[in-house]
């Protein structure tokens, strides 16, 4: 796809399409929204990867909610395509980032660097501290979950790597407020103690 | 556990946790009945339910928690400031550029995510504020406020400071090419503004090149004084249990103390210790401590309880009043440290002018003191040698920093940190900053280290400029005389600057074929027919705004006409390969696969991927198989009946490459490769080695490796039976895109995105010639006088005699029960002489049946084997200590000196082949008269056993290599050691010296070959050289490459160009 970089009329087109059907009931729609949201995600992180020296912060939201723009342009969407949209981005955001990570992780070889990876924070702008993010290690915490309760891993994506409040998840999920709250709580402390262990998988 | 039973978890979790507090531990019981293990991960849960997590609690959102709702809109104000710019974002907050109302004037806004200030914290917080904005110097970013804002997520401590626009120390200096006197005042400068903050009580806990700015004028700045305490709490290592790898970037900087994690030890002093570190990096690029590469605990440990490498060991200009400065700033207990950083700064100016400076090099003074301390009545006499050794340090400064010395030194500074900027370039595949760091290295002073850098970072055998832009796809005719190349262009490029020619090149010479011309938007895919006279070709992309150019071109390759316009019946093509001569297959962008005949121009869609096709192959019968971007690979037999993988999904799937004899596919995702059985559709196997995108697979005609194109800037040839990669091809200039292979199976063809496509001959040898692999250790390696050939032996007993070219074996001589422990060529070329452990010299006529002549020569190892340059007489030494000179002639022994207590491990002649020296495990080196074994020298103080020695260029100096992984240089004519390293971290078993003297290599027990500057002693180029002890590392008699041998029954050659045959 090099060295493109506005996204394919087509993909453009097919995006807005699934979107619509998404949006309008259709949940098969994310499958076919989903490698194009990807696609679009990954460019775009990866100009900005490419452009920022290392460890430069890193916002997933602005990347997904760019990714929106250029890719659902020209249709009046509501806020409902908009959750939708960004639902499916959660989870390739989470993909790319993981996949970045892996890749800095390789580079660099050894089992204890790779759960020091991708900081989302620069200290260069007198931030003092940077925060590492472990990515890596959410990932496999993350895909442990899935295995026994599918849901939560979507509620800690949608949160996470969207940025959705609670109520924009409990309306794109379908499912009630207390539920989502219940489901990021439950998630929330599992992955802490996962983390912490280092037991991820 | 099950989804049931986490459910169950679940359940009990939130009935326990809604409990008031006092009726959890009751309710507990009753939820757990007696199942202890479940009990414990409830309470687990509850308690990781109450602490605050530091990655769970901060989303990558980062401006969420902050004010910024889904859409990322910033606060307006925050605190009064008005918000301009998020400038950072890090795990205690966000860093804005804000603008304060009166006075105005910009200020870096850091505000403190809520939840990151503990209660004890915020009391410190408040406690302390104020006294942070007491602190006022022109070195020190002030801070003009310190408070907190009512934000929609609370409150929110913030810090309003000066925005220093400016570039982390490290880069100015590396960037400015500043003289070393001025980096030094700059350092100075920075410890003057370090110690005004110390002497208002505040200690800065976590300086770094981050954390200190230089603006444009050249000041230095020095940022968040006491913000780390503030924010981070009391010691950073209770950070760490929260967050391993937050220290990442901060952990050289840290003090031993400050590791250790004792706040009452962190005073004034730690800062002194980061300054010393700081330093060290300014000098060298490097650091006291090696710490990047290991884990926290491991680094912790290094740093709490190993002596941190000396300045003159990083850099042996340095040697003297520098490193004595860093050292004792560097020192692991603080009470021997500088006491302020004034006294740092203080020396620092003292060594600019000249002058002595206070710190006396520490090891010195410490062990003197604790001598004195023992044994007071011998101070007198010790204090004097301490003053000779003091004078003689003031005279060896004093010539090193005279101007033109320093300018010098200056230059050969830059090139050392070129040469360690390209090699680790290098090893991240950052191929572009290699090849400029290469490029920025005065050729005078380029060596063997350069070469085989440069050698390194491209290995194709020929590059042609394709094109103005990106080379976007490739085809290579199928008898390889052949290929063509179309290029693509950035989207919005006007179409008068596209480069959109499809260009075709003679694969030999790289000269210009034939060039079409058609495409409006850059070609995308190419494809060619079997009889290689058709070359099919379409756009890469749809453009917005443009009309398509979807029309799939057919051309004839002999003349270059354009002889058909295939209408694909989409808007765009993704892909294309000839099915015979009179078929075409097309993926779409609309995922459909079609078959265009075209005779009738008839076309009919044979399949149909959920998202783009990627990539096809088509069989010689007919069968093809097509990627998808949705992941899945659909392939299908002549009549249409089609079988579906899952393949990737929902990753991707780039491209596609089938066997020739279509038993596996080859598919790639990510950065991976996987195999499929082409009957089944199960996996068999997968390639892992690249470390970004891969975007091409195509398998050699013989089926027996697969070629892999990637972003990383690599092109891999894999072996898919064994699953590793046989070779990497570097040589682009940043990502590769498409890759072809010849009919030969030896020559790949690649293009880029740097626009070249470049012409690789997988007969080349390797980045490393692995020419044996034996199951014994190999101990000794000699180069035969010509070059041509390479000797070696080791403990099974055979020594063997290779073709320094191609690596075959063309000579053996097996001697039974032996291990072969040394080695020389006669100079003629003709004899091989051989030590064994079993105290035989063997001299084997290499060339001829002539039978080997056996002697039993030492009582013991045979350890060293030498031929004097005429040819005429042969040394050797080893047994308990002896040396011996044969007359080569007549095979008997001219001398035999007794002259060590402990064997000799080597012996060498001077190039005039009038004198010996022998260096040996009793600790000392020797020189004898070669014609009558009369000894000329003796050095050495018995404290090292000493393993290797060579003579330097101007045979006044000799290369001593010893059992504690040092290597000293000793003046034969003084007696005395002008430079005394640390090579290898323990033995070192191999020194040699260049054919022009300029370059030294050791081996040793690290597993590494290192290459020096022979006359600083400069470390120039390391790496792994093998997977055990390196015994014998050489370089050839064209200074052009090195062999090596070690513990892991290797033998290799290390090269900085190609052999021609």
């Amino acid at each position: 796809m090099e060295p493109d970089c506005s996204p394919d009329a087509e993909r453009v087109a097919a995006a807005t399409r699934a979107l619509t059907t998404l949006a309008g009931g259709d949940p098969s729609s994310a499958e076919q929204l989903f490698p194009l949201v990807y696609d679009e995600l990954r460019e775009l992180a990866g100009s900005y990867f490419r452009r920022q020296p290392a460890d430069h912060t890193l916002q997933p939201t602005a990347l997904v909610n760019e990714a929106y723009l250029r890719l659902i342009r020209g249709v009046a969407g509501g806020w409902n395509d908009r959750e939708h949209f960004l639902a499916v981005a959660a989870t390739a955001m989470r993909q790319i980032l993981v996949n970045h990570a892996e890749r800095r992780a390789a580079l660099k070889r050894g089992g204890d660097r790779r759960r020091l990876t991708l900081a989302v924070a620069g200290d260069r702008a007198g931030d003092g501290t940077p925060e590492p993010l472990d990515l890596l290690g959410l990932d496999e915490a993350l895909r442990g979950l899935s295995e026994l309760d599918a849901r939560k891993v979507r509620v800690v994506e949608l949160r996470y790597f969207a940025g959705l409040t609670h109520e924009q998840i409990a309306r794109v999920l379908g499912i009630s407020l207390s539920t989502v709250e219940g489901d990021w709580r439950m998630a929330r402390a599992w992955l802490a103690g996962r983390l912490r262990d280092g037991d991820g998988a | 556990m099950t989804p049931e039973q986490f459910e169950r978890l679940q359940g009990i979790f939130e009935r326990v946790r809604s409990c008031p507090r006092a009726d959890q531990a009751a309710q507990l019981d009753v939820e757990c009945a007696g199942d202890a293990t479940l009990r414990r991960v409830v309470e687990r849960l509850l308690d990781d339910d109450e602490r605050p997590h530091a990655v769970l609690d901060q989303p990558p959102v980062a401006a969420a928690p902050l004010g910024a709702g889904i859409d990322g809109v910033r606060p307006d104000e925050i605190g009064g400031y008005r918000i301009i710019d998020v400038v950072g974002v890090g795990g205690m907050g966000v860093v804005y550029r804000a603008e304060q109302e009166r006075p105005r004037r910009p200020v870096a806004l850091k505000v403190i995510r809520p939840g990151a200030l503990t209660p004890e914290l915020r009391r410190r917080f408040d406690r302390e504020a104020d006294v942070l904005g007491r602190l006022q110097h022109p070195g020190i970013a002030s801070i003009f406020e310190a408070g907190r804002a009512e934000t929609a997520y609370g409150e929110q401590p913030f810090f309003a400071m000066e925005f220093v626009e400016g570039r982390p120390v490290t880069e100015a200096i590396r960037d400015h090419d500043l003289d070393l006197a001025t980096q030094l005042e700059l350092f100075a400068r920075i410890c003057d503004a370090v110690q005004h903050a110390h002497e208002q009580g505040i200690v800065h806990r976590d300086l770094k090149p981050g954390n200190i700015l230089v603006d444009a004028a050249g000041a230095p700045k020095v940022l968040d004084f006491g913000v780390a305490r503030l924010v981070a709490g009391e010691t950073v290592a209770a950070t760490a249990h929260t967050a391993p790898g937050q220290l990442v970037g901060t952990l050289p900087y840290m003090s031993p103390e400050q590791v250790a994690g004792d706040p009452s030890l962190v005073d004034t002093r730690t800062d002194v210790y980061a300054l010393g570190v700081l330093l060290c990096e300014l000098l060298t690029g490097r650091l006291p401590h090696d710490v990047q590469e290991k884990s926290l605990p491991e680094a912790a440990r290094i740093i709490r309880d190993e002596e941190p490498t000396r300045l003159g060991v990083l850099d042996r200009r340095y040697r003297g009043d520098l490193e004595t400065i860093v050292a004792t700033a560097v020192e692991r207990d603080p009470s021997r440290r500088y006491p302020s950083a004034r006294a740092l700064a203080s020396d620092v100016r003292h060594y600019c002018r000249d002058e002595p400076i206070v710190a006396r090099p520490p090891t010195t003074l410490y062990q003197l003191g604790k001598f004195a301390r023992r044994n007071r009545i011998l101070v007198g006499g010790v204090a004097g040698v301490i003053i000779a050794l003091a004078i003689g340090t003031i005279v060896s400064t004093t010539a090193f920093v005279g101007v033109s010395r320093r300018a010098e030194a200056l230059r050969r500074s830059h090139y050392v940190k070129d040469i360690a900027l390209a090699e680790s370039s290098y090893r991240n595949n950052e191929y572009e900053r290699m090849h400029e760091a290469l490029a920025r290295c005065p050729e005078d002073l380029r060596h063997w280290e350069w070469q085989r850098l440069t050698y390194l970072s491209d290995r194709s055998d020929l590059v042609i400029p394709a094109h103005r832009n990106a080379v976007r796809c490739l085809a290579i005719a199928p008898d390889g005389t052949w290929v063509a190349s179309g290029g693509n262009h950035a989207t919005g490029v006007p179409v008068a600057d596209r480069d959109t020619t499809i260009r075709v090149w003679e694969t030999r010479t790289g000269t210009l074929r034939l060039e079409l011309r058609d495409h409006r938007i850059g070609v995308g895919v190419l494809a060619v027919s079997p009889s290689g006279t058709r070359l099919a070709s379409a756009s890469a992309k749809r453009l917005r705004d443009e009309p398509a150019d979807a029309g799939i071109r057919l051309w004839d390759t002999t003349n270059g006409r354009l002889l058909q316009r295939i209408d694909p019946a989409v808007t765009r093509v993704a892909a294309l390969a000839f099915d015979g001569e009179t078929h075409l297959v097309s993926g779409g962008g609309d995922g459909r696969v079609r078959r265009h005949d075209l005779t009738t121009g008839e076309t009919r869609v044979i399949g149909r991927h959920q998202w783009d096709v990627t990539d096809l192959a088509v069989g010689p019968d007919g069968t093809v198989a097509s990627s998808g971007w949705e992941g899945e690979i659909h392939w299908w037999d002549r009549d249409d009946a089609i079988r579906v993988w899952p393949g990737h999904r929902p990753a991707h799937c780039r491209s596609l490459a089938a066997r020739p004899d279509w038993s596996v596919l080859a598919s790639c995702s990510r950065a991976e490769i996987e195999l499929w059985n082409a009957a089944s559709g199960v996996s068999v196997g997968r390639l892992i080695g690249h470390t970004d995108m891969i975007e091409r697979v195509r398998f050699t005609p013989d089926g027996r490796s697969l070629v892999s194109a990637s972003h990383d800037g690599t092109i891999r040839v894999w072996d898919p039976i064994a699953g590793v990669d046989r070779r990497v091809l570097r040589g682009h200039r940043g990502r590769v895109i498409d890759v072809a292979v010849g009919p030969d199976g030896r020559t790949v063809i690649s293009g880029g995105v740097d626009g070249t496509v470049r012409r690789w001959s997988l007969e080349s040898p390797g980045d490393v010639m692995t020419i044996l692999e034996s199951a014994t250790e190999l101990n000794t390696v000699r180069w035969s006088p010509d070059g041509t050939r390479v000797a070696f032996g080791g403990d099974d007993g055979i020594a063997r005699v290779h073709d320094a070219i191609r690596g075959r074996e063309l000579r053996r001589l097996a001697i039974p029960g032996a291990s072969l422990y040394s080695m020389s060529w006669h100079p003629g070329g003709d004899e091989l002489a051989i030590g064994t452990y079993d105290g035989r010299l063997i001299i084997w006529p290499v060339d001829g049946d002539r039978t080997p002549d056996t002697r039993q020569a030492h009582d013991g190892p045979v350890w060293t084997v030498a031929f004097d340059p005429a040819g005429r007489r042969l040394l050797t030494g080893g047994g308990p200590g002896t040396l011996a000179v044969w007359n080569v002639a007549e095979r008997v022994p001219i001398h035999s000196i007794a002259g060590h207590e402990a064997p000799v491990r080597q012996a060498v002649w001077d190039a005039a082949g009038v004198m010996i020296v022998t260096v040996s495990e009793d600790g000392t080196i020797a020189g004898w008269n070669a014609g009558d074994g009369t000894p000329r020298f003796r050095f050495g103080d018995r404290t090292r056993p000493y393993t290797a020695v060579a003579f330097d260029r101007t045979q006044t100096r000799l290369f001593v290599g010893d059992t504690t992984g040092g290597l000293r240089v000793w003046n034969i004519t003084r007696g005395n050691v002008e430079h005394d390293l640390v090579v290898h971290e323990s033995d070192c078993y191999g020194v040699d010296v260049s054919p022009d003297g300029r370059r030294l290599i050791t081996s040793g027990d690290d597993h590494r070959i290192k290459v020096l500057d022979a006359e600083t002693g400069e470390d120039l180029l390391r790496w792994t050289g093998h997977a055990g002890t390196v015994f014998q590392a050489r370089f050839s008699p064209d200074g052009h490459a090195i062999a090596s041998v070690g513990a892991d029954g290797t033998a290799r050659i290390w090269r900085t160009v190609d052999p021609v045959p």
